[in-house]
């Protein structure tokens, strides 16, 4: 039967932890031999003073709480520190132990440790630590906000930019079964509440949803929240949920803006179409109504040189003759109601309407390879019309120099230049340097039908003109050869304010 | 004096040709272009032309462009537009610029008719008065300087002795100048020369 000393240092070392036993009155020490493999030592045997392998930042740390520990009855030793192994390399221990002895004065007559590498474990929880920090830090740096849900107590924690979002007091523990429908706006509720069922049921792989949350100013503020279940009792059940919220409040107001945009853009492009459809069309009519008016008032006067032989002829081509004015009177009215809700009139700085064509031009721009190149005059003097109609007018003209550049291998640059011209109009270029209108279309490019594309009706030039027409100015093509071509057109300046 | 013709300008094939066969009822010879440029290469119809009928809107040239040269030239034939837009801030450049008359196609021929006539009948006014003139002033230039000093007394209405005491002459150098001044003009009477003087100094009909 082995002593009780060996029996316990026989468990200890089964633990392969080090144990070390010192006499400090006699100077004696006592380790065991895990002592001299932790360290790696080439003969791990006889009495090892770890105190001589410390750190040398650790060093006066350490001994001055081991003497502490001697001196005072009841203090334990605990301590975590360096100590130098093979080849120089450091590894970390922890000791865990304290004075098993004293003499009848108090003083210390055995200490005994327990030393154990736990190099591993700290990497390990620096890491961990680490990792944490920088999840953290990339979390709220991007702007999310963190929370951390305990189902069954309803505790919430959130972090502080949580806070800075919701002006939730700092400190103050939160019940997130109480926060959420106090907090989510009343219209979102059922969304976000279907949201967090669905996943806490299994049904979705994570909560995902927006709704408007209250802050801390009485508003309702756009947020994106994701959240997953993190743990599980032992029953399968979600015990804790951590997830992030994202404010999109701001980011929310202007997709809706830029939708509401684009609707009203459709919307008026479709008007433009109509009613300038309308224009053109009823241009195509009246030239052959007139036509048609005309040869039967000749026909008439030649008749009645014929004296009355020529009436019963006469009658029925007078009839002709006011058919051709009435289906004229049709065409010209239905112009008008067209146009009466399309037109709309107020200053427009035409440098705003490049910009804001060129927003939506950029893309297609950079899918064809296109330079866009912006020549803006300023100051530019406003002009009077209806800023979505030009804003039509300059989009199609851009579109067709990046449809004329298409084809070009070199370099392709669409300059749109802004200019006030000789009689203090507002002149707009869009200059391409594609290969020039095609023979078909040079001497007239404007004319309705006119079209080199595909699948074009040739009805875009013959708008924009009716359009820059309709307000009061000009269009016209400068040049086009090889080299590229020049579309122009020039408004009547509003006078200075 | 130029025989009047009407100018019909219009790209659109059958409206031209039905606006000029409708004029021709009228008894006016009409020529007809497609292209506004052509008129001005057409140094004989821009001499004879009483009355342009022109589309406002057409290839190349624009009948509101074709004004503009026109004024640019001097050239005063009364311009009716013809248009089948609304074109309404051109149409009002147009009659600013001077333009006669402005329909809408389509119209009722009876009115073109109408407007076509009254613009010749202006426009041959226009050229007797400029014809006039154009006498008048050369029987001007056949005065002499001290001639013309004269004249200017007597339609200024002041005597012969007046006028002989401004220009320091005698009463009888001043009587036979003025003999030559109404032969000269062709004037019988005071009354007719003053005529003659301001029917030149006018400078518009």
């Amino acid at each position: 039967m082995k002593s009780d000393d060996d029996r316990w240092r026989l468990a200890v070392e089964a633990s392969g932890d080090a144990l070390w036993d010192w006499l400090p009155a006699e100077g004696r020490i006592f380790s065991s031999p895990r002592l001299g493999e932790l360290l790696g030592l080439p003969e791990p045997t006889g009495a090892i003073d770890w105190r001589s392998h410390l750190h040398p930042d650790d060093r006066d740390s350490v001994l001055a709480s081991l003497e502490e520990c001697l001196g005072e009855a009841a203090t334990g030793f605990d301590a975590e520190f360096r100590l130098r192994c093979r080849k120089g390399r450091h590894r970390w221990f922890s000791a865990r132990g304290g004075v098993v002895a004293r003499d009848a004065a108090g003083a210390a007559e055995r200490f005994v440790c327990v030393l154990r590498d736990v190099t591993l474990a700290r990497e390990q929880r620096e890491t961990l630590q680490a990792s944490e920090r920088l999840w953290q830090f990339a979390l709220e740096g991007h702007g999310d906000a963190l929370w951390d849900w305990t189902l069954d107590t309803g505790m919430i924690n959130i972090s502080p930019s949580f806070r800075a979002i919701t002006g939730w007091p700092d400190g103050a523990a939160l019940r997130g079964n109480d926060i959420w429908p106090e907090r989510i706006h009343p219209e979102d509720l059922r969304k976000a509440m279907a949201a967090f069922n669905a996943h806490l049921s299994g049904g979705r792989p994570m909560t995902e949803v927006e709704f408007r949350l209250l802050v801390s100013d009485g508003t309702y503020r756009w947020v994106a929240l994701r959240g997953k279940v993190m743990e599980r009792d032992a029953l399968g059940r979600p015990s804790r949920m951590i997830g992030t919220v994202r404010d999109v409040h701001d980011h929310y107001l202007s997709i809706a803006r830029e939708k509401r945009q684009e609707r009203e853009l459709a919307r008026a492009a479709h008007l433009i179409h109509l009613g300038e459809m309308a224009s053109v069309l009823s241009h195509e009519l009246n030239q052959p109504l007139t036509a048609l008016r005309n040869f039967s008032g000749v026909a008439l006067r030649r008749l009645e040189e014929l004296g009355p032989a020529g009436n019963r002829i006469a009658e029925p081509l007078k009839m002709i003759s006011e058919q051709a004015m009435r289906a004229g009177d049709i065409v010209h009215r239905v112009r008008g109601f067209v146009r009466r809700g399309g037109l709309k009139s107020a200053p427009v700085a035409m440098n705003k309407v490049v910009q804001s064509v060129v927003r939506f031009a950029e893309f297609e721009a950079r899918a064809h390879a296109v330079q866009l190149l912006l020549q803006l005059a300023e100051p530019l003097p406003l002009v009077n019309g209806d800023q979505v109609q030009l804003e039509q007018v300059l989009s199609n003209l851009v579109k067709n120099a990046i449809d004329a550049m298409s084809a070009v291998p070199c370099s392709r640059d669409l300059v749109i230049r802004t200019q006030v011209d000789h009689d203090g109009m507002v002149e707009v270029a869009v200059i391409d340097c594609g290969e020039g209108l095609a023979e078909s279309v040079r001497q007239d490019p404007f004319a309705p039908f006119a079209t080199t594309k595909q699948d074009g009706v040739g009805l875009g030039l013959a708008i924009c003109r009716t359009i820059i027409e309709n307000h009061g100015g000009r269009m016209w093509v400068e040049s086009s050869d090889a080299q590229g071509t020049t579309f122009c057109f020039a408004l009547p300046s509003m006078p200075a304010a | 004096m130029d025989a009047p013709l009407v100018c019909v300008v219009d790209d659109d094939d059958a409206v031209r040709l039905s606006i000029g066969l409708l004029i021709e009822t009228l008894g006016l010879p009409v020529r007809s272009f497609a292209s506004a440029l052509d008129v001005l290469e057409d140094s004989e119809v821009l001499a004879r032309a009483h009355c342009l009928v022109l589309d406002v809107r057409m290839p190349g040239l624009s009948g509101v462009g074709l004004q503009e040269r026109l004024v640019r030239l001097a050239h005063t034939a009364p311009i009716i537009f013809v248009s089948g837009h609304g074109d309404v801030p051109m149409v009002a450049r147009a009659m600013r610029d001077g333009a006669f008359d402005f329909l809408q196609k389509p119209f009722n021929e009876q009115v073109l008719l109408d407007r076509v006539q009254e613009a010749v009948q202006l426009a041959a006014r226009r050229r007797r008065l400029d014809a006039r003139r154009a006498d008048i002033q050369r029987r001007l230039d056949t005065l002499t300087l001290r001639e013309r000093d004269v004249m200017e007394g007597m339609v200024a209405g002041r005597l012969n002795k007046q006028i002989a005491e401004d220009l320091g002459i005698s009463m009888k150098t001043v009587e036979q100048h003025r003999a030559r001044v109404m032969e000269k003009l062709e004037a019988d009477s005071l009354a007719a020369l003053v005529r003659v003087v301001v029917c030149a100094e006018r400078d518009d009909s």
